[in-house]
């Protein structure tokens, strides 16, 4: 069901700090159910931060994060992911002495699907996913790029998976996989209406994919609109310059 | 004049994902070359693979007319060629001088050329010869990166690579850092540095060159980049698939 009356999510002031250093500082962004975000900005700018932030690995010092109108800063992981957040890491964290399928099955479980069910849904990505002739192969024998793509197909599992947050998604995959991902990302969000937040280093994906994006430098906000916008901003520039 | 080329070289860490994709690019004697580009574009790999932690799969690389691809990094070491990695690589539990002694390592026999070198790195960098017997531990991350390019120059390298000098660092401590560099290839080294901080990489370098997604985009003198180097950065923002 549709509600407009409030962004879908909602980060409201959200300031992290590390000891001296603050890795968010006042940020406030609005995501709208169905959209797909980028988040960019140079290395350090604080993105997987916002990220650990949202889906609860970190608490933040101060601010508040509103998903669907619910206040979720403080909550557990778990909890998040019980929401329908899920996330994927830069370096794909799968259970390496699990099978392909198993992998699968397992977010499945903790949101008490039957085995069933589970395993008819986990084979029907898997095929999608171009992974099925790998289903019972030990995640640690798969290469990086298709630790990748299972780390990303797993986060489907979830039945009620309303926003996907990832990590370089593309980073230092085959050309072949990152199709994969990118065809599973348009068609989960046109036909299931899930809602992404995407970090990427890859501008040309980023700007072909997302309709709008974000950019952190030194932990704030900066500039915010679509990619042409943003690249025509000069604290933008700044910011890929270093200084 | 060329010290060192790259010719079309292909590498990458997995099958079938080339990081670097037909790269050729070229470091002239006696001058700083800088490699800008995004995280992920293959900047560090370049250095990798010329120092032989890396074989290209394609492509050849000539240091001082002499083919180098595939050989190991104590033999490029030997020939002259040092590099220094964006992580620390001094060893925290020796003190200053022995961490400066094992980049003599290769030569470590003859005591007379070790003695020498060391007396000049104490010149060139008094505040190392003041704490010479301190643990490198207790260094700060700018004296540590000191101590780095240190032990790295006491072989004289010919050429010295060096990956990311600023990263980490506090801004006045990136000034010092890069004035140092200045100063080292003021005294005959040929640099190659790998920066994420483009204006800094364009502030030291003499030639420059544009890495994104493994290919070079752009190279040549910094006078080419620094005409328009706001507008080679929209374009690279703007890039479409």
């Amino acid at each position: 069901m549709q509600d407009n009356r409030y962004p879908f999510l909602d980060v409201k002031n959200v300031t992290k700090r590390f000891g001296g250093l603050v890795a968010n500082h006042d940020v406030s962004l609005q995501i709208k159910r169905r959209e797909i975000r980028g988040l960019i900005g140079p290395n350090g700018s604080g993105k997987t931060t916002l990220i650990n932030v949202i889906t609860g690995i970190y608490e933040p010092e101060a601010g508040n994060i509103y998903f669907a109108g619910k206040r979720i800063d403080g909550l557990q992981p778990d909890v998040i992911a019980s929401l329908g957040i899920m996330r994927t890491f830069q370096v794909a964290r799968v259970w390496r002495d699990m099978t392909v399928l198993e992998n699968m099955l397992i977010p499945a479980f903790c949101e008490g699907q039957s085995r069933k069910e589970a395993q008819a849904r986990a084979e029907e990505l898997l095929e999608f996913a171009l992974l099925t002739r790998l289903k019972d192969t030990l995640a640690k024998s798969l290469s990086g790029g298709q630790n990748m793509l299972l780390q990303i197909v797993r986060g489907f599992m979830n039945r009620d998976l309303q926003l996907y947050v990832m990590d370089e998604p593309f980073a230092g995959v085959h050309q072949s996989i990152k199709g994969i991902i990118l065809k599973s990302i348009k068609m989960m969000n046109e036909e299931k209406g899930i809602t992404f937040l995407i970090i990427s280093h890859e501008m040309p994906t980023v700007s072909t994919l997302c309709d709008k994006v974000t950019v952190l430098a030194k932990g704030e906000l900066i500039a915010e609109g679509t990619m042409e916008e943003v690249a025509n901003e000069p604290q933008v520039i700044d910011a890929y310059l270093g200084g | 004049m060329s010290m060192l080329s790259m010719e079309n070289i292909t590498a990458g860490y997995v099958e079938e994902i080339d990081v670097l994709n037909d790269v050729s690019l070229e470091v002239n004697e006696r001058a700083i070359t800088g490699i800008i580009g995004a995280n992920g574009a293959g900047k560090s790999t370049i250095l990798k693979t010329i120092f032989g932690f890396l074989r290209p799969r394609r492509g050849k690389i000539i240091f001082q007319g002499q083919e180098i691809q595939g050989l190991q990094p104590y033999q490029l070491k030997q020939m002259g060629i040092s590099y220094m990695l964006q992580e620390y690589s001094t060893f925290p539990q020796l003190s200053i001088q022995d961490n400066l002694l094992l980049g003599a390592w290769t030569f470590r026999n003859d005591k007379k050329l070790v003695n020498e070198r060391l007396s000049e790195i104490y010149q060139f960098f008094p505040v190392l010869s003041e704490r010479r017997a301190e643990k490198a531990t207790y260094l700060s991350g700018g004296y540590l990166r000191m101590l780095s390019v240190g032990k790295e120059i006491m072989s004289k390298p010919k050429l010295l690579m060096i990956d990311e000098p600023s990263v980490g660092l506090a801004p006045n401590i990136v000034t010092e850092i890069y004035d140092l560099l200045i100063r080292v290839a003021q005294q005959g080294t040929t640099i190659l540095i790998v920066d994420q901080n483009i204006m800094k990489a364009l502030d030291v370098s003499d030639y420059m060159y544009l890495l994104d997604m493994g290919q070079v985009k752009q190279g040549g003198p910094k006078k080419d980049f620094e005409e328009d180097i706001r507008e080679i950065i929209k374009v690279s923002l703007m890039a479409k698939d």
